[in-house]
């Protein structure tokens, strides 16, 4: 059962030129409990997909096409024994669909401000600085309880907060430090306590672990599957790296160029990668279970976003890229279809393992040789670091 | 008022003018401060009689009967320093004073003779033995502001606080007092002098009087603050200071009931431009500025009657329009000059300097720069007092006899000097020492009195050959002045310098400059000139008498004469640097009198001793004459002040005085009443 | 709560004490180095030698120097700051008088300034790039770059001439009997109010300009800290955008602006010069104007000294402030 489900969803950003194009049709499913990695390398659109979920996109930044649809309305708009009332899905002045689910893109200001961290939180890149400076940490937990539910008296609040910051392994006291005055892992995991303040129903991550040094990692990633676990919250996970997905994820979508290249459970795409991104990606990470020799850079650079070219996304860099590749981008195929030999079968909805490739002809194929140095050397383009 | 015209106050106005010149607000106005208006100006908006240049007091009519009341608010554009009147010498403070201070004798106004006031009469004795005895008798019937009576003891104890006190500003007025007790004879009071003093009825006889109850008990006089603490108690015809704010406004309430007894004395009666019975008025009040554009705005608006000073000729024209307004002609109380340092070849020599003052285009500068809004100077005293001036002795014209003019422009057209007249006028060596002749092609008649130059023979040779200074080469000029066989540059180490302001506080003054040292250069002599501020150009000038020829814009004079030329013209106040080079800010830069070749000490300080003020005046002008012929200063003009009034609401302003609109403002105070 | 310690104040004061002394003798040695003597404003032509000895003697000018300098460190030290020759009153009368009317003028200016100032500094950093910020920015400019007095000018003008509003001149009505009848006395509201309309046109005038600098910085720092995560977590907290901007972003860029004031305070006297003068408001600028030129050494060196010593508490206050303001900011405390 889908919490919050991406459909079709295509964001721009304004500039001076043509606009970006940040993300194109992108549709995955974050399930209820279930945790949603999305990967790719960064520039790849993923942070866009994330913080367009709260409308929290820079300026420029707009959804031009798609639906965001998350399974729970306004307050307002519920019967009194929690159903969504019926005329709000019938009126079509309510973004809100027949099964209840509501269009977080179709909300106005007022309104999405109170999806933010009440229904849905948020672990901001770079978390170390998240915390203001100039305020207590205890404070800044409080003011996000506060702004939700001011019904709650201060003392509660600060009650709260605290015990918010000893489930992740903060002593009680700590709340009345300042950021400051905290180490960096301590930072992050007073940002996780925050975001629990208001026991949303999911969480977003973003690039949770980057800058920790592997220790401080461990205990973070602990610190949100604890979390999770307790509260029982879905979250998304953006990262750039493979390697925390696997350990975290139920479910992973691979990003490239502002484009789902790959979706399934963490397994299927791990183990049995259906996109030769997502073959190359891995080879440039070093996996939980088998230490590579060494790591495989994929040559080349991300694409510009900024007017693609009608080709598939990836097929500059990739080493089995075809004519057929160079018409159209690919539509999402069924890759257990794939496995089976019926290499086209499209599946827009996210079910299953997918992926985005003409060559799932060849996938066996594919797998073997992407293993193999060469393959990814062979490609014209001068390899980047 | 003894002490007042001291070189203290000369610093004070011409700073005062200096921070107007570059106050924000003020238009640079230089030299041209005190300025009248044109000679053949005839269509005054307010009716005022003609401007003519000598504008003389009008008679007034004793028998009418003028009305009482009304307050006049007179702006002054700093405020006061202080209202003690032992120790403040601002003109601004002396303002509000004058209306509590009377003394044993007056000045008229108008004539510059001592008149009675506190003091009945008085006399001199023993003048022959070298320590006079002065007697005099006190008024009776007189009060204090405060309603106590006046007598002998408030004038002994007056006399004896100060002689104990020393206040700096009358020093110098009882240092020659050796005992001021009560007479043993009919007189009331004896003063015993050490030595005789010219001016005595005008300086001893004019020592603050103090009210004895007031003062006896402050042990040092400049604790006293008057004013500030109410205290402010004196003879004058004010009633009562009724609001002082140190640093914005005053108002002073008069005795306007007729019955103030030192304006009804018999010589203010018969006097024929003051009127007895003042004051009229019920009340002054004063506003203090910070500038003098404001100020002069608020005359426009209507918030002041009357302002400290004069108009100035950036505001001239929008105050001939004004309706209200009305401008009092009179005469300037000092001089704009240049001085020369007598200690420097060739500036040591008369010939030389005489033939630079031939080389000042007088015309340039009084017409065309000042718009005819200033005299050509000649005598180191102003036209404002007359009476002591050279013409007055010798039945002569004021300003305008030729021997006035010796030193006139010599051009061969309007504007270009007669190069070749001057050359063999240096060449010939004759310089004009007070015997007639005619020199460079004008007649001179000879000298008003019997006197002459310190020297009838030049000191150097001169003679004009090739050209060797930079400044000349670069000017194409073709001749050089040679003296005793040198250029100037291989005399001095470098061409003449020309002390000047910055050009931005006198635009006009710097014109000029421009002019003259263009005429020098033309003649064959190299010139530079050189900036300096006025506080630099007064350390380079009077500490370290390091100059060639400096200008001052403007400079008061004292009116007596005597005390001007001791402090200015006597070796006692002058630096002697051949033996020793000492940096005293003394009075007499140019150092007239140290040298046998210039000066007249001997008469300035007989002058200054003599009691008998005719005797005295006639050595005063034979002393302005001499210097004249010797030039140390070349006196370059007098201001035609005009002095704007409220002569719509107000009457009784004294025309063709000297110094209407600031040291003989307080002369209005009693003078002046409402219109009918 | 401070961050700051006893011993590191404690050195504070101590250095700043030191400061003061280095001030006092540079000033010693500056006025003693300028021509002329400020006895000679008091001298008259005919006094003879031996009285102006006495003259000397009587403003301790015959000491040798060095007992003029210890003189003056100690007297200084003592609240002593001798007579004014110009003015004819204890030095310490006249800047009683004039440094609290400086104080008003100049202390309402920086308070209306430093309210107007950064309030739009913050709104245009964060509206940064729209038309709004661009025109308001760009008008601050232009008021920025004109001459005080020229504003002044132009306001005396407009309110003061032409709409006849406001008063142009003094701190109040110099002759009430002459506007509200004889027999006026002043109550406490009246003088105040009279006060506050006199202070109207000039505090406008200033703050006409005074504004601008802090709006810069303010602006500036407010286009950073927007760019800041805490920001960016703020809004994610569903705070509203006037939260974010007031709580969050605008009080991190305060802390720059509003040490800054405090210093600016010490430089009250910058402006007070030109427009004193224009409004004929007799205060601190036409006094150092006139003790400078008129050579009144005593009162020119108590106004530097005032100065300095503003200026160096101030230092010590915006020291304080800083760690009220900044909890990162740790003066002299150990590190836990």
């Amino acid at each position: 059962m889908p919490l919050l489900e991406f459909e079709d969803l295509s964001i721009r950003y304004r500039t001076d030129g043509p606009d970006v194009k940040a993300s194109e049709d992108v549709n995955f499913e974050v399930d209820y409990g279930k945790t949603f990695g999305l990967v790719g390398e960064s520039g790849c659109g993923k942070t866009t997909l994330g913080k367009s979920i709260l409308q929290l996109l820079d300026d420029n930044g707009y959804v031009e096409s798609g639906h965001i649809w998350y399974d729970d309305v306004l307050p307002e708009w519920k019967t009194d024994t929690g159903k969504v009332r019926p005329e709000v899905v019938e009126d079509d002045r309510y973004p809100v669909r027949d099964d209840g689910m509501m269009d977080l893109t179709a909300l106005d200001s007022d309104d999405i401000r109170r999806v933010r961290w009440n229904n849905i939180s948020l672990i901001p890149q770079s978390s170390m600085n998240a915390l203001n400076p100039v305020y207590r940490v205890g404070d800044q937990i409080v003011e996000a309880i506060r702004v939700h539910e001011p019904e709650t008296p201060e003392d509660e609040a600060h009650e709260r907060a605290r015990d918010l910051l000893e489930q992740v392994g903060i002593e009680r006291e700590r709340a009345d430090d300042y950021a400051h005055q905290f180490s960096g892992g301590m930072k992050q995991r007073a940002i996780i306590a925050m975001a629990m303040a208001c026991n949303p129903d999911m969480v977003i991550a973003d690039e949770p672990t980057t800058a920790l040094d592997v220790i401080i990692q461990d205990r973070v990633l602990d610190a949100i599957r604890e979390m999770q676990d307790q509260f029982d919250v879905s979250m998304l996970i953006i990262s750039h790296d493979i390697s925390v997905m696997a350990e975290t994820c139920d479910r992973l979508g691979v990003m490239y160029g502002g484009r789902l290249m790959e979706s399934g459970t963490t397994k299927e795409v791990i183990e049995n990668p259906a996109n030769p991104y997502t073959m190359g990606l891995q080879n440039s990470f070093p996996t939980v279970e088998e230490s590579q020799e060494r790591l495989l850079a994929i040559p080349g650079t991300p694409p510009t976003l900024t007017e693609p070219a009608d080709e598939c996304r990836f097929a500059e860099r990739c080493p089995f890229a075809t004519n057929v590749c160079m018409n159209d981008h690919p539509p999402m195929y069924d890759a257990e279809a794939a496995s089976d030999g019926r290499s086209r079968v499209q599946q827009e909805a996210d079910v299953g393992h997918r992926s985005a490739c003409y060559r799932l002809d060849v996938l066996e194929e594919m797998r073997e040789r992407a293993k193999e140095e060469e393959t990814w050397q062979q490609t014209e383009t001068p390899s980047s670091s | 008022m003894p002490g007042r015209e001291t070189n203290r106050g000369k610093l004070d106005t011409d700073r005062r003018r200096f921070l107007m010149g570059t106050g924000a607000g003020a238009l640079a106005v230089g030299m041209a401060g005190c300025t009248g208006g044109d000679d053949d100006e005839t269509d005054t908006p307010t009716g005022e009689s003609t401007p003519t240049e000598t504008a003389t007091p009008e008679p007034v009519d004793e028998g009418e009967d003028v009305p009482r009341g009304g307050t006049l608010t007179v702006g002054l554009s700093q405020p006061p320093k202080g209202l003690n009147p032992l120790s403040t010498s601002s003109s601004y403070s002396w303002m509000i004073l004058d209306h509590f201070m009377s003394y044993g004798t007056a000045l008229d106004p108008v004539t510059y003779e001592v008149q009675p006031s506190a003091y009945a009469d008085w006399t001199v004795e023993n003048v022959e033995s070298g320590e006079p005895d002065i007697y005099f008798n006190v008024r009776e019937g007189l009060t204090f502001t405060d309603g106590e009576d006046f007598g002998i003891d408030d004038v002994l104890f007056s006399y004896n606080y100060i002689m104990d006190q020393e206040p700096g500003r009358y020093l110098s007025t009882v240092d020659p007092i050796s005992e001021a007790s009560e007479a043993d004879n009919d007189w009331d009071v004896h003063l015993s002098m050490e030595k005789p003093i010219g001016t005595w009825d005008s300086s001893q006889l004019q020592l603050p009087l103090l009210p004895k109850h007031r003062w006896e008990s402050v042990d040092s006089f400049e604790q006293k603050t008057p004013g500030e603490d109410g205290e402010l108690v004196g003879l004058g015809w004010a009633a009562d200071l009724s609001q002082f704010e140190s640093d914005t406004s005053a108002a002073v309430n008069l005795r306007n009931d007729g019955e103030y007894p030192l304006t009804n004395l018999q010589w203010i009666e018969d006097h024929d431009n003051l009127r007895s019975g003042g004051p009229f008025l019920d009340t002054i009040q004063f506003r203090f500025y910070q500038s003098e554009a404001t100020m002069n705005q608020d005359l426009l608006d209507g918030a002041l009657d009357t302002y400290y000073g004069s108009v100035s000729v950036s505001q001239i024209d929008q105050v001939r329009e004004d309706n209200r307004i009305g401008l009092v002609q009179g005469q300037d109380d000092g001089i704009s000059y240049f001085a020369y340092n007598l200690r420097r070849t060739p500036f040591d020599d008369i010939l030389f300097r005489q033939a630079l003052n031939m080389l000042w285009d007088e015309i340039y500068w009084t017409q065309r720069l000042q718009r005819d809004l200033v005299h050509d100077g000649d005598f180191v005293l102003p036209p404002g007092y007359a009476a002591i001036r050279p013409e007055t002795h010798a039945d002569a014209d004021l300003l305008t006899d030729p021997a006035t003019d010796a030193y006139n422009f010599r051009e061969d057209s309007p504007g270009v000097p007669s190069y070749e007249g001057i050359r063999s006028f240096l060449e010939n060596g004759t310089p004009i020492t007070g015997e007639s002749g005619t020199f460079v092609g004008q007649d001179y008649p000879g000298a008003l009195q019997d006197v002459s130059a310190s020297v009838n023979e030049p000191l150097h040779d001169y003679s004009f050959g090739e050209v060797k200074s930079d400044v000349l080469k670069e000017e194409g000029v073709d001749k050089e002045l040679y003296v005793n066989g040198q250029t100037i540059p291989e005399i001095l180490g470098r061409p003449v310098t020309y002390l000047m302001y910055p050009p931005e506080t006198s635009p006009e003054l710097t014109q000029a400059d421009e002019n003259w040292s263009q005429n020098m250069i033309q003649l064959g002599i190299p010139v530079e000139r050189e900036v300096q501020t006025f506080n630099s150009l007064i350390g380079r000038v009077y500490a370290q008498e390091d100059f060639d020829l400096y200008h001052m814009g403007w400079s008061n004079m004292s009116a007596f004469g005597t005390s001007t030329l001791y402090g200015l013209f006597h070796s006692d106040n002058a630096d002697d640097h051949r033996e020793e080079q000492t940096d005293t800010l003394l009075n007499n830069p140019m150092g007239y009198g140290v040298f046998d070749y210039a000066g007249d000490d001997e008469r300035i300080s007989s002058a200054r001793t003599e009691m008998d003020s005719e005797k005295r005046n006639s050595m005063v002008a034979q002393s302005l004459e001499k210097i004249y012929l010797d030039s140390p200063y070349m006196v370059f003009g007098y201001d035609k002040v005009q002095w704007p009034a409220n002569t719509t609401d107000f009457a009784g302003f004294l025309q063709g005085i000297a110094a209407p609109g600031s040291s003989n403002l307080s002369s209005h105070f009693y003078n002046v009443h409402q219109q009918e | 709560m401070t961050r700051i310690s006893a011993k590191y104040l404690a050195q504070r004061l101590i250095i700043s004490y030191l400061t003061i002394l280095v001030i006092m003798t540079l000033l010693f040695v500056l006025l003693h180095s300028m021509p002329g003597s400020f006895i000679q404003t008091m001298q008259s032509p005919d006094m003879t030698g031996e009285q102006i000895e006495r003259l000397k003697e009587q403003w301790g000018l015959n000491e040798p120097l060095w007992k003029q300098y210890v003189d003056f460190m100690v007297n200084y030290q003592t609240g002593e700051f001798g007579w004014s020759p110009h003015w004819n009153v204890p030095v310490w009368n006249l800047i009683e008088r004039r440094l609290p009317r400086t104080v008003i003028l100049f202390g309402a200016t920086t308070i209306t300034g430093f309210m107007i100032g950064p309030l739009v500094g913050m709104y245009l950093g964060w509206w940064r790039g729209t038309k709004r910020d661009r025109s308001i920015f760009t008008g601050g400019l232009i008021a920025y770059s004109l001459p005080s007095f020229w504003i002044a000018w132009l306001f005396i003008w407009l309110f003061s001439f032409e709409l006849d509003l406001l008063p142009a001149k003094y701190m109040r009505t110099q002759f009430p009997q002459e506007v509200y009848g004889t027999g006026f006395e002043w109550t406490a509201m009246m003088a105040m109010r009279d006060v506050l309309w006199h202070l109207a046109l000039p505090l406008l005038s200033l703050t006409a300009i005074g504004w601008v600098g802090s709006m810069l910085i303010m602006r500036t720092v407010m286009q950073n800290v927007t760019e800041q995560d805490y920001v960016f977590l703020a809004r994610a907290k569903g705070l509203s955008e006037r939260k974010v901007m007031i709580k969050h972003a605008a009080r991190n860029a305060l802390i720059p602006v509003a040490t800054g004031a405090i210093v600016g305070i010490a430089f009250i006297l910058d402006g007070a010069v030109v427009i004193e003068n224009v409004f004929n408001y007799p205060g601190m600028g036409n006094l150092i104007l006139d003790s400078v030129l008129n050579n009144d050494h005593p009162t020119t060196q108590a106004v530097f000294f005032m100065l300095a010593v503003l200026l160096v508490i101030c230092r010590i206050i915006q020291d304080i402030a800083y760690t009220y303001l900044d909890p990162r900011i740790k003066f002299g405390e150990e590190e836990s």
